[in-house]
């Protein structure tokens, strides 16, 4: 082996690699939450975070099961929680947090996290590589049972859909990486499938819309459609979904290979932000900042609430009933949380949110 | 993504979108794994937003941001599985396929070589064969001394060959 070698072999692979989309959006609301919580840190939240985190070791399950399962008792009950008007789900970290209009202790529910996922039939989140759902009940249930492969190193995420009570998670068993469209209203799997791809290093369930799950790997990003079956190509690993709405395609990168879904319809694909979202109806896109963006040329929609300028300082989510979230800065409060509407983009008061530092935090919202 | 409007921010900007292709390639490179080096790359430049003005101030802001970013990766920040090597046996023998007569082949070879070295070592190994970095810029890049890139430099080489005898061949 030569120094040329090497150097052509660095070069041969290295200058191969698909580079990622560059996401400056996320990068600088990261940067900024930096500048922020430095400024806001004191040695008094320090405590409270270190607090909070002795409390999160004893409420949570135990991280070293081998992913053998899961023992829900170590999650307290909450009581009945309401998610008819959305989950309405949101918190100051380390302090407290809102869920279904009742206001928790931060560390009792500090399993619920961005990566959580909000439906209309409760929450669902993973615990060590296992779904988990919070009910309507107030109770945790495991939505996989058995034991799990390396339960710490497998991130999937899980994805709502917006137009059934579904949710799709993965799950990997036996070095076996499976795929499930779960329905949180009955509690049945509407369907699993192997998702075809060993111990599938870095998959990510992107979306999931209309039962068709979009699934990205290493390679690219591909679809499951729950009702036939059928697996397709999507889009290749420059492109990333960022969110699928009622048929709409919201994406950062490259446009999306693949031209029809896999039921003959035109895919709508829209250029847009990793870290922006969709309204449920696929209309407009909610990217930082209180005027959506439309997606059909009509005209966009200008929340009541928030600020209207892109990446000034607020904070939006979509509720897991299709309404906007919003914590607008307040000069008293810190942050005021209002719930919008999107046919009208009238705003409900919730309440005040102040963070003693960080930010304010939607759950299942990782924008 | 549009600029953020701010003048700093716009430089921020051009600098993020400039430099983000090649610093994911040397993340990936140091850290091997895609997923990482994605995170680790955010984490960095999430860090330069927040000292924004300390980076414009540095003589080299491309050198301090590199530095960043590979402190970024190569920290002790990281979560247990993704500071554990890769384990050897995972790496294809190279006596398994190494064959003379196929250029590519030995070269698949090499790089899975590469990616078993200790990231401290493998980070040396590109920094100077692929980013094309002095000695005194690879110090300063993983902020250690000369001496200390020659060391690791030597047993990364000296590892390589070990790892692919079959590949050997003296320098000219």
């Amino acid at each position: 082996m030569t120094e040329l070698d090497l150097r052509e072999t660095l070069e041969r692979h290295l200058d191969e690699v698909d580079v990622p989309p560059a996401p400056l959006g996320p990068v600088v609301v990261a940067g900024r939450r930096r500048r922020r919580r430095r400024r806001g840190l004191t040695a008094t939240s320090v405590a409270v975070a270190l607090t909070a985190v002795a409390a999160s070791g004893a409420a949570l399950v135990l991280g070293d099961d081998g992913g053998r399962g899961v023992d829900s008792s170590g999650y307290a009950s909450l009581g009945a929680l309401d998610f008819s008007r959305g989950a309405r789900a949101y918190a100051a970290p380390d302090q407290e947090l809102h869920l279904a209009g009742r206001t928790f202790p931060y560390g009792e529910l500090d399993y619920l996290d961005t990566d959580a996922v909000a439906t209309s039939y409760g929450m669902v989140f993973y615990d060590h590589g296992r779904p988990m759902l919070l009910g309507a009940d107030g109770e945790v249930r495991a939505l996989v049972d058995g034991r799990l492969d390396d339960p710490g190193r497998f991130h999937p995420t899980a994805k709502a859909d917006s137009q059934h009570p579904w949710v799709a998670y993965a799950t990997r068993q036996d070095g076996v990486t499976t795929l499930t469209v779960h329905d949180v209203s009955t509690g049945a799997d509407v369907a699993s499938t192997d998702a075809g791809c060993g111990s599938c290093g870095g998959l990510v369930i992107d979306a999931l819309d209309g039962g068709v799950v979009f699934v990205r790997t290493d390679a690219g990003t591909r679809t499951w459609d729950t009702a036939t079956g059928q697996w397709q190509d999507f889009a290749g690993p420059t492109t990333r979904v960022a969110d699928v709405r009622n048929g709409v395609v919201l994406y950062d990168g490259d446009a999306p290979s693949a031209s029809r879904a896999d039921d003959g319809s035109q895919v709508v694909a829209v250029p847009g932000a990793v870290d922006a979202t969709l309204t449920f109806d696929g209309r407009y896109v909610l990217d930082w900042s209180s005027r959506l963006r439309s997606t059909d040329g009509s005209p966009d929609l200008v929340l009541e609430q928030g600020p209207t300028e892109q990446y000034a300082l607020g904070f939006w989510a979509i509720d897991s009933d299709g309404t906007v979230l919003v914590a607008r800065p307040d000069r008293r409060a810190g942050f005021v949380v209002y719930d919008c509407a999107v046919a009208t983009g009238a705003c409900e008061e919730l309440g005040p949110l102040d963070p003693l530092h960080g930010d304010p935090m939607f759950i299942g919202v990782d924008m | 993504m549009q600029p953020t409007g701010r003048p700093d921010e716009q430089e921020f900007a051009e600098l993020f979108r400039a430099s983000w292709p090649r610093l994911f390639r040397l993340a990936y490179a140091v850290s091997g794994d895609r997923v990482a080096a994605e995170d680790d790359l955010q984490n960095a430049f999430a860090k330069v937003y927040a000292q924004w003005g300390r980076v414009q101030r540095a003589q080299s802001p491309e050198a301090y941001v590199r530095r960043m970013v590979l402190n970024e990766v190569l920290g002790g920040r990281r979560s247990g599985f993704r500071k554990r090597e890769r384990p050897h046996s995972t790496v294809e023998p190279a006596g398994a396929v190494v064959s003379p007569e196929d250029g590519v082949v030995e070269r698949d070879a090499i790089w899975a070589a590469v990616r078993a070295l200790p990231p401290r070592q493998r980070a040396v190994v590109v920094l100077r064969y692929y980013e094309d970095l002095s000695e005194m810029e690879i110090a300063d890049a993983l902020g250690c001394s000369r001496g200390t890139v020659k060391s690791q430099a030597s047993a990364a080489l000296a590892s390589l060959r070990r790892s692919a005898p079959g590949l050997v061949r003296e320098e000219p």
